[in-house]
């Protein structure tokens, strides 16, 4: 470990230092730094630093911050989320000016700073190396390395009490200076416990399909008790109660009718449609109720060819001849509530209502007489 | 030991300093125990901040109907107290960018302060919109960012979203501006310090500053840059503010003179809070040679000045309502003005334009306890000019039949104190904490317009 040698004046009054720093540079010595509690302005000119070009740096982050706000604000109203406020046009770039500012001035400010203090080697907790404490106080302090065409002391420290400098000494300092244990242990705490959470990361499973924990649930979770959870307050303990005997739910009016061919045939013979026959929204509604669920076997116009029949479903007969074009409106009913062969029962998926507009629709296509226009 | 000074600039620190005196005047209350004093006042503000958090916990639960908000009135002591926050906010900026952009010295002094106190007034103010919001959880909606929503956007055109990049903006350049100046002070305040807890956190803020010309050279580059877009920044803050209401079509609010109405007002009221604190930090923490009533007179005229703007301001709506021959407009001044709701107009004239005229006499700019009771009324004034601007805007509105009126509920009330408490502890905790005055500023004035020292060697 190679130490060098640092030659340190000190002086009271800003006008001392920099004509000690101006001279020692005539000398041709080279002034390794100057440590002072404020900026001394003329230091920059006896030291021969050239100006920050962090301005640079700074107009080219405002402008990235311009120009990406400006981007991200054309595209979202431009392309992507099109709304219409007031019919005033999508992309109305002098409302965009207030926020690509922001941004600029955002970017320009955080970015600037973080430079200035990676160029400044500043960082948090590090170690300062500070030659005298007196230097953040009251007193300047002008460092010249007792190395080159400075190599002997004398000449230099002369030049410091010349000046008016009020203390001058030596100092041996260490590049770079070792870490303590303490620090050392830090480290290998952190690379551990990092390398540790990305390790657990990858070994511990998670279950895709439970979800995550809801950090603000916001009313999803429901203040009555679910219907299929426990209720200590009902009969028989659950949340759930069976319906009164000899009772029905309203608008279910039950069917006395077994899913055979027999009954299907009864109700052909005993069930009405309850709509007139020009009800023109119902056959609206049954023509999309069709379309939705039907329409996939039956085919668009009820002959048995939908989409899924050229993918290996068995087509259903048709539904506009054969047995079908004369069956009495309470026999579709029956199937359609029931099913028969392959056609399964569409009571669950369709109410009362949608299955006589959908046989409205079908009888229309059937052009029957009575059925839908 | 006041020493012959220039015949044409006076000093900017009263008695003739060292810089070694500097350090030790500014860390004395730091480095001492805390004074009764201290302990009372941040119990009292620490109680408020308590009694603030209460009912924000309170109306977060429960609601926002627990304020006193109707179908007319959407919008009152909520906004009120965001813009009157905000409004404050601005003169530490103010301060710290603008008077160094113009070379004004003197502001090294209280540049410090009143950055922290722009700080923690924007906090004051972010309370108001998140409640406001009334699901304040989801406030990060107002952030656009890829999301599983659509992704739903916000919508760049809306003046609440620029809002939201202002407030933001100004925070972080404020907060990244006082760290900035803070650095070296953190760095002289580390090495006073004995070894031990006190020494090790100032080291690991200060970010191994050593007050090497290299990085002082840089420094004061940053330093520059940093005004350079913070002055812009603290007119488009409040201008920004300003057209969350003149963007709408409502008749008193609708006015292309609210940017610089609101701007010049913020410095108004922002000035005059600065006073309101410094005049009692500088007494209790004996500051006097360092913020003294030189730097009270100067900033008494800038207030004066600002309340000319502002009543210029107040008399320009009136004008343009006459003029534009519209008569909503025309109502709602009249309403402003002579309403059921004109006892809140004449606090606000009395406050901003009558009272400040005082300001015309040099013996009240000079004399501090005047200037103090002055300032608390333009604080009160300046709070009225926006509850004016709100609500007797809002309350007697085109359909007289949805005509209203508007009363805070104590849960209102109990969050402007809470919002206070705030601003006050954190205010004390700093002054306890942090050195109040920009040593190395200062430093570099304290031989302002004094003869040169007597050579030492």
């Amino acid at each position: 470990m190679t130490g060098r040698r640092l030659l340190l004046g000190q002086f009271t009054r800003e006008e001392d230092l920099l004509a000690a720093t101006a001279h020692a540079r005539r000398k041709g010595w080279t002034v390794a730094d100057v440590h002072s509690p404020y900026p001394v302005h003329g230091l920059d000119e006896a030291m021969g630093i050239r100006p920050s070009r962090l301005g640079i740096a700074c107009f080219l982050f405002g402008l990235t911050g311009f120009v990406l706000a400006s981007l991200l604000q054309g595209w979202t109203h431009g392309v992507d989320w099109r709304i219409n406020v007031g019919g005033r046009p999508f992309n109305a770039w002098p409302a965009y000016l207030p926020v690509s500012f922001e941004v600029m001035v955002l970017l320009a400010g955080t970015l600037t700073v973080l430079v200035f203090l990676v160029v400044s080697r500043l960082y948090p907790g590090k170690d300062a190396r500070v030659l005298d404490t007196k230097a953040t106080d009251g007193r300047f302090l002008l460092v010249i390395e007792a190395a080159g065409n400075a190599s002997d002391p004398a000449p230099v420290l002369d030049l410091y009490r010349a000046h008016g400098a009020v203390e001058v000494g030596e100092r041996q300092v260490y590049d770079p200076v070792p870490a303590t244990p303490w620090h050392r242990m830090l480290r290998w705490a952190l690379g551990a416990g990092l390398v540790l959470a990305v390790a657990l990361n990858l070994v511990l499973s998670r279950d895709p399909g439970k979800p995550n924990d809801p950090f603000m649930p916001d009313m999803v979770d429901p203040v009555s008790y679910p219907s299929d959870s426990p209720n200590p307050d009902l009969p028989g303990g659950t949340t759930y109660q069976p319906p009164q005997e000899g009772t029905i739910p309203r608008g279910r009016l039950p069917l006395h009718y077994a899913s055979t061919p027999e009954d299907a045939e009864r109700a052909g013979r005993e069930l009405q449609s309850p709509f007139r026959s020009d009800d023109l929204a119902v056959a609206q509604r049954g023509a999309l109720v069709f379309s939705r669920s039907c329409a996939v076997c039956h085919g668009g116009d009820g002959r048995g060819n939908g989409p899924v029949t050229r993918r290996g479903v068995p087509p259903p007969p048709s539904l506009v001849d054969g047995k079908s074009a004369s069956m009495p409106e309470g026999q579709l009913f029956h199937i359609l509530t029931y099913g028969q062969g392959n056609m399964a029962a569409y009571a669950a998926e369709l109410d009362v209502g949608d299955r006589w507009a959908v046989i409205r629709h079908v009888t229309g296509l059937q052009n029957r007489p009575g059925g839908a226009p | 030991m006041t020493s012959p000074v220039s015949a044409l600039r006076k000093p900017l620190v009263d008695a003739d300093k060292t810089l070694e005196q500097v350090t030790a005047d500014v860390c004395r209350p730091m480095e001492r125990k805390p004074t009764a004093l201290w302990w009372g006042a941040l119990a009292a503000s620490a109680s408020l901040l308590l009694l603030g958090a209460i009912a924000v916990a309170y109306q977060v639960k429960t609601g926002i109907g627990t304020w006193g908000l109707n179908r007319t009135v959407g919008w009152a002591f909520d906004i009120t107290n965001f813009v009157f926050w905000i409004g404050i906010g601005h003169a530490g900026t103010l301060i710290s960018a603008i008077l160094f952009l113009f070379r004004q010295r003197w502001r090294t002094a209280v540049n410090r302060s009143a950055e922290a106190m722009t700080l923690f007034a924007v906090m004051a103010a972010g309370i108001f919109p998140v409640i406001h919001m009334g699901r304040p959880w989801l406030f990060y909606w107002i952030m656009p960012y890829p999301n599983t929503r659509g992704p739903l956007w916000v919508n760049f055109r809306s003046p609440l979203v620029w809002d939201f990049f202002a407030i933001s903006t100004y925070f972080t350049i404020s907060a990244v501006f006082w760290y900035v100046g803070l650095i070296p002070d953190l760095a002289t305040i580390r090495d006073r310090a004995k070894p031990g807890l006190r020494q090790r956190i100032f080291s690991f803020f200060s970010l191994g500053w050593n007050g090497s010309a290299r990085a002082w050279s840089r420094y004061e580059k940053v330093y520059l840059l940093l005004a350079g877009l913070a002055t812009p920044l603290v007119v488009s803050v409040h201008t920004i503010v300003s057209t969350d209401f003149a963007t709408s079509v409502l008749p008193g609010w609708h006015a292309t003179i609210f940017p610089p109405y609101f701007v010049a007002g913020a410095i108004f009221s922002g000035m005059s809070m600065v006073l309101t604190l410094m005049i009692i930090a500088r007494k209790v923490m004996n500051l006097e040679d360092y913020i003294t009533t030189r730097h009270f007179e100067t900033m008494a005229k800038i207030i004066l000045a600002m309340s000319g703007i502002v009543a210029m301001a107040y008399g320009a709506e009136f004008f343009i309502a006459l003029y534009s021959g519209n008569p909503y407009e025309h109502f709602v001044f009249v309403n402003r003005a002579l309403g059921p709701m004109a006892w809140a107009y004449w606090i606000m004239v009395t406050c901003n334009v009558l009272i400040p005229q005082l300001l015309w006499f040099g013996s009240v700019r000079r004399s501090v306890p005047v200037l103090f009771v002055l300032t608390l009324f333009i604080n009160v004034g300046m709070w009225f000019e926006r509850f004016v601007i709100i609500v007797t805007s809002l309350y007697r509105d085109f359909l007289p039949s949805s005509w209203s009126q508007y009363a805070p509920t104590w849960i209102e009330l109990a969050t402007f104190a809470g919002s206070f408490g705030l601003f006050l502890t954190a205010f004390l905790l700093f002054c306890r904490f942090m050195p109040v005055i920009a040593m190395a500023e200062v430093k570099g004035i304290v031989r302002y317009a004094r003869p040169p020292q007597e050579g030492r060697a």
